[in-house]
């Protein structure tokens, strides 16, 4: 009935060609949908089979801290004490082991006559790491520029404990410096919503008070002996530096560079809301010297908030 | 061979061979391109660590939602800090090369007393060596290496034995 006179058949001729054309056109569409699902694909999975570290080169314009470390555990042991002349030499990449400080141009280090300042190690550990580790890593994010404040953090420094977030100039502040190290460290007594730790003065107060966990060592030239004996580490303790009429000024202290055995050396701080992350103070027969107020005994103003 | 295919296409079985997959493929092509539905958030990806915090964990600040006692103690904290940075300044004003102290070597350390505005050189020489020599070849470092003027200022040499 549907066939002509040459015994085709029109129906199934027609049934064939709409298959046909759906065939094509289904290829048409799965080809467009197979091209559009490889655009989707992230970054490292176009970028799997490239290298993922530069080699031979250093980049420090781009070298930056990543911000999202993950949980590390490291062993927290008592740095070594070196004791001799302070090193010097030029400038160094961020992953070195020691701050390069120089000596005319605090920011520059465009000579072999700035000082190494070892980065501090050990001292007070928590779930994610030491408090210095966490000082180190906040250091990495203050502003990098040559001159101005390092007032401001970015990217945020975070590990399993929690994140800073990023702040801009001028909000951050040395004791935002202080308290986000603990908080990093997994130390979560300290906070930033609390003005009694927000203000250095009410800080210093708050350490001197001995809250659960925590110690403060008034200033004395012994402390500082017996951290060089090991028997008191100060790695890691906020160094209170007071300013008079209630100005109080604290830093994480980062290592004791003790050149001789009767006491002589550099003691150093990390610290943000100044010119400079890292500022030196000499040390003379164990008494830190060159202070804002000349630290002794008597005053008793300033010591070192640590973590028993 | 045109006698073959049109066989062929004549042929029932395939023309409903031909007509069952058209009809698979319009249906599996939709399923195909069907965007993932599934929220990209619940994909843990190693870098976005700092996603996965709870508010407890984070720390972030948010100074809008501070107290007015907060954002006192902030401001103050802010002039602490700046009073600091004035007095560390203002050293390295008055004595330019005040970053380039101390100066150390095994039998000597000399650093400037800023409180009282001397230098200090800390001495210790080894048994039967000429002191004298010692402190000329400290002030020559300090003046012609260091460049600093320190005919400008006092002495006060502590030999130890």
């Amino acid at each position: 009935m549907y066939q002509d006179n040459f015994g085709r058949n029109h129906r199934l001729e027609l049934l064939f060609h709409l298959a046909l054309a759906s065939i094509v056109l289904s290829i048409g569409v799965m080809t467009v949908a197979l091209g559009a699902s490889l655009n989707n694909l992230s970054t490292e999975a176009q970028t799997w089979f490239e290298p993922t570290q530069k080699q031979g080169t250093f980049d420090f314009t781009q070298v930056a801290p990543n911000p999202t470390q993950g949980p590390t555990q490291i062993p927290v042991t008592k740095a070594p004490e070196v004791v001799g002349p302070l090193p010097t030499g030029g400038a160094v990449p961020p992953t070195a082991p020691v701050y390069c400080i120089d000596d005319e141009d605090p920011d520059g280090c465009d000579d072999n006559t700035a000082f190494h300042v070892p980065k501090g190690a050990g001292g007070a550990g928590g779930t994610c790491g030491s408090v210095i580790e966490q000082a180190h890593k906040l250091v990495n994010s203050l502003p990098q520029y040559l001159k101005g404040m390092r007032n401001s953090l970015n990217p945020a420094v975070s590990t399993s404990c929690g994140s800073t977030g990023p702040y801009s100039a001028p909000d951050y502040i040395s004791t935002f410096f202080v308290i986000d190290a603990y908080n990093l460290t997994g130390f979560s007594e300290l906070s930033k919503s609390n003005a009694a730790h927000v203000n250095g003065a009410s800080l210093l107060d708050w350490w001197k008070a001995n809250p659960a966990g925590y110690k403060f060592i008034p200033y004395s030239p012994a402390v500082i002996e017996q951290h060089a004996s090991g028997s008191q580490d100060l790695t890691g303790c906020v160094m209170f530096l007071d300013m008079g009429g209630g100005k109080v000024h604290p830093g994480i202290f980062n290592v004791f560079q003790q050149v001789n055995s009767a006491g002589d050396g550099v003691v150093s701080i990390l610290q943000a809301g100044t010119r400079y992350f890292l500022d030196r103070f000499v040390v003379a027969g164990w008494a830190v010297q060159n202070t804002p107020q000349h630290q002794t005994v008597i005053s008793g103003v300033a010591g070192f908030g640590c973590k028993q | 061979m045109e006698n073959n295919l049109q066989t062929m296409i004549t042929n029932k079985k395939f023309v409903i061979f031909m007509a069952v997959l058209s009809v698979l493929l319009l249906i599996l092509i939709p399923l195909a391109t069907r965007p993932n539905i599934v929220p990209s958030t619940t994909v843990p990806q190693p870098d976005q660590e700092s996603q996965t915090f709870t508010q407890s964990e984070s720390f972030n600040f948010n100074q809008t939602e501070q107290s007015p006692e907060v954002l006192q103690a902030i401001e103050e904290q802010k002039a602490a800090d700046q009073s600091y940075d004035s007095w560390q300044d203002g050293n390295r004003e008055l004595y330019s090369w005040i970053r380039k102290l101390p100066l150390s070597a095994t039998n000597y350390f000399v650093y400037f007393d800023l409180n009282r505005e001397v230098f200090i050189g800390r001495l210790y020489p080894a048994p039967g060596e000429d002191t004298e020599r010692l402190k000329s070849d400290i002030l020559n470092t300090l003046k012609l290496e260091k460049e600093i003027p320190v005919e400008n200022f006092k002495f006060e040499w502590l030999v130890n034995p």
